[in-house]
C-alpha cells in the first residue's frame, strides 16, 4: 500500500487517474507478490 | 478541471493548514460514498474468501489492498484535480506507514491480549504513527512553500 500511494503520486501527474490508478495497482500487486514469497513459505 | 495554484512537493507542507469545515460535508454525494463502500466491502469479501481457502496469511495481504484509497483518487481526480488527488496520495504515504505499524502490533499481540485490546492499541498506534509522520514530514516549521525561489509578495528572488 506504501508503494500504491507512493506511485500514484508521480503517475498523476503523467497520467489520467484511472490509467495511473491501474498501473498503480498494477505494481502493487507485484510488490504483494514478492513480500508474498518468504511470508508464505 | 484545473485549478490555478501552486501545488507543493512531498517534503513540503500543504499550502491549506489543517482545520475542518462542516460545510463540506454538504458536498459529499452518496454515489460516492457507495463506490468507496463497494470497493471496501468486495475487498474484505475476497480477503475472507482467501483466508477460508487458503491460509490466513494469504488473506493478510489482500487486507492492505488499496482498494478505498484507488477509488478516491480516481473520484477526487474526477470531481476536483489530479493535483488534490496527489495530495491524498501523498498523504496516503503516511497513513500506509502506520498501517504497517498497527499490522505488526496485532503479529505480535494477538494471543497474547483481549483481541479488543489489541484492536484498540492497533489504532491508537496507527494515529500515534500517522500523526506523528505528519508532523515530522509536513509541519515542520523550517517546511518552506513551493515556488520558484522568488518573494510572491514582490517578485523578487527569496535572499537566503
Amino acid at each position: 500500500m506504501i508503494a500504491y500511494a507512493a506511485l500514484a503520486v508521480p503517475l498523476l501527474r503523467r497520467l489520467d487517474a484511472l490509467r495511473a490508478s491501474a498501473l498503480a495497482l498494477g505494481v502493487w500487486f507485484a510488490v504483494a507478490a514478492v513480500t508474498a514469497i518468504p511470508l508464505l513459505a | 478541471m484545473t485549478r490555478s495554484r501552486e501545488e507543493p512537493g512531498f517534503w513540503h507542507g500543504p499550502e491549506e493548514s489543517v482545520g475542518a469545515d462542516p460545510g463540506k460535508l454538504r458536498e459529499i454525494r452518496l454515489q460516492d460514498m457507495l463506490v468507496r463502500f463497494a470497493f471496501g466491502a468486495g475487498t474484505s469479501v475476497a480477503a475472507g474468501v482467501t483466508t477460508l481457502a487458503f491460509v490466513a496469511r494469504t488473506g493478510g495481504i489482500l487486507l492492505a489492498f488499496p482498494a478505498i484509497l484507488a477509488a478516491s483518487l480516481t473520484l477526487i481526480a474526477d470531481e476536483e484535480t489530479n493535483a488534490d488527488a496527489r495530495e491524498n496520495a501523498r498523504g496516503a504515504v503516511a497513513g500506509s506507514i502506520a498501517l504497517t505499524a498497527f499490522a505488526a502490533t496485532g503479529a505480535i499481540l494477538f494471543g497474547r491480549l483481549a483481541g479488543t485490546v489489541v484492536v484498540v492499541l492497533g489504532a491508537a498506534i496507527w494515529v500515534a504513527v500517522a500523526g506523528g509522520l505528519y508532523l515530522l514530514l509536513w509541519a515542520r516549521p523550517a517546511s518552506k512553500p513551493p515556488g520558484d525561489g522568488r518573494d510572491r509578495r514582490r517578485g523578487e528572488p527569496v535572499q537566503r
